[in-house]
């Protein structure tokens, strides 16, 4: 009688250096509010969000993980049993995404069987011509604006999305 | 080197670590700026400082207040890790009601929430229930709001019980006297402390069992893929946990729990239910 309620809980973290912007996007995704002031995450916090996808209810538990330079530093016990990531990194600022390769790199031995997405946010900040022009080790998946909002509510469904479906493959 | 000197230093540091890291983290921040404003008072009270010291001060305030994170967030990991294997023992004791407090925070957000969410339910001034409730709140002397809150938050011992997968920290089950519903967060930041504190206070393979805050206890039963928490209202003595641990016991040797699998609405009902129709005595049963 119960078969139509199909639903499944999955754990997602948000990583990548300081003040790229990833509480800012959980708080735009669950709150729909921007922080106007910025407290940097000291350690860990909690957030939840219910995503519908067609018949089935994906639970998001999104840990939001204080931001680090170095992955080796993040402790494996944040990140164990996460099913899914979203590696953030500010466009605006080199010093975020210049050494983005490797620092995915480390991430994906943190966590082997996570899918990943790779968020370029604070898009508001450059134009259009910069935008083109900005050459990264690793093309984002999203050009998300925790600001105005853009592309954020796409980036965690398109993440939902592939957490259900086994075989899709991360970009 | 003076001794003395060393560990009032020491305990300095730890003073300021307490109040730095761990608060609830959006708290943290202001936490900071108080202590500069301290520190910047502190300093201006002595006359003689005052005024080559408070134009440069008041600089070096602001700018720090405005770049903290930036300036120190990088070194603050590293830093209470270091703390942490220096000063152990002093350090359990400043974090335990630290850690209590974030817990509490969620818990009390929760009960808030449902408390004006019956409240909100119950403006329809015609129904019967409505009636009753604004008399007895009327007789008692307090808003009926409160009366509500309080019989939500008082009527049992035991609170809350979790289920919740051990790696992942998703809460498989759970079952509530006041009807919290974002318990995945509770169980998220639960697992999340709970390993951060096995990490920084590795004793052996130990695992953490008990968290306390206020007038609550987080007791936690753990099983090889999965833990069992629960949150107990007023100090329990040991007649009544091991009454406790018993029925823990019973239910997780009677009720299957597939801890390996994904955490599934299926399962969670299933398990939350289970849990419920065990638990749901389980106060009546202990106060006979
Ligand atoms: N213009 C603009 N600013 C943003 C955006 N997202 C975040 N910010 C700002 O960037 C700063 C850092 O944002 P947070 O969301 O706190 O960054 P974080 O990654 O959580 O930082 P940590 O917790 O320190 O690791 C804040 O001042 C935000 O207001 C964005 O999309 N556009
Ligand atoms: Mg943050």
């Amino acid at each position: 009688m119960d078969s139509t309620k199909q639903g499944i809980s999955k754990k997602i973290a948000l990583l990548g250096s300081h003040a790229v912007g990833k509480t800012s996007l959980i708080s735009r995704f669950v709150t729909r509010e921007f922080p106007n002031e910025y407290l940097t995450t000291i350690g860990l916090r909690v957030d939840q969000k219910t995503v519908q996808l067609g018949d089935l209810t994906v639970e998001l538990i999104i840990w939001d993980i204080a931001g680090q330079d170095d992955p080796v530093r993040i402790p494996q016990y944040y990140l164990n049993g996460a099913h899914g990531y979203i590696f953030v990194v500010d466009l605006s600022r080199e010093s975020t995404w210049s050494q983005m390769d490797h620092q995915i790199q480390v991430l994906e031995a943190m966590m082997p069987k996570a899918k990943r997405l790779v968020a370029g946010n604070k898009k508001d900040l450059l134009s259009d011509k910069e935008l083109q022009e900005l050459k990264l080790p690793v093309t984002p998946d999203f050009l998300t604006s925790a600001f105005t909002g853009e592309n954020v509510d796409e980036m965690f469904h398109h993440l939902a999305q592939i957490l259900v479906h086994d075989d899709a493959t991360t970009a | 080197m003076e001794m003395g000197v060393k560990d009032r230093n020491a305990a300095n540091h730890l003073e300021e670590l307490r109040a730095i890291l761990l608060t609830p983290d959006r708290e943290s921040q202001s936490t900071v700026m108080e202590r500069l404003a301290e520190l910047e008072k502190a300093l201006v009270d002595d006359k003689a400082f005052e005024e080559r010291l408070t134009p440069h001060l008041e600089a070096q305030v602001v700018h720090l207040q405005k770049n903290f994170p930036k300036l120190f967030g990088q070194f603050l990991g590293p830093a209470i890790k270091h703390q942490i294997e220096e000063e152990r023992e002093v350090i359990i004791d400043a974090l335990y009601p630290i850690i209590g407090k974030l817990i509490a925070k969620y818990l009390k957000e929760e009960i808030k929430r449902i408390s004006e969410r019956i409240d909100e339910s119950m403006k329809d001034p015609f129904s019967l229930s409505t009636l009753k409730f604004r008399a007895k709140a009327l007789f008692a002397g307090v808003s009926y709001q409160e009366l509500l809150f309080r019989e939500v938050t008082n009527r049992h011992k035991l609170e809350e019980i979790f289920i919740i997968q051990k790696d992942s920290g998703l809460s498989m089950a759970h079952y509530s006297l006041n009807e919290v519903t974002r318990s995945q967060m509770v169980a998220g930041m639960l697992t999340g402390i709970k390993s951060f504190l096995e990490d920084a206070f590795q004793k052996g393979t130990q695992e953490l069992d008990t968290l306390e805050y206020e007038d609550y206890r987080i007791k936690i039963y753990p099983f090889p893929r999965f833990y069992v928490a629960t949150v107990i209202e007023g100090s329990p003595d040991q007649e009544y946990e091991r009454f406790l641990k018993k029925y823990v016991d019973e239910f997780c040797a009677k009720e299957p729990i597939p801890a390996r699998e994904e955490v599934t609405q299926v399962i969670q009902d299933r398990l939350s239910l289970a849990l419920k129709e065990h638990f749901h005595g389980f106060n009546q049963a202990r106060d006979q």
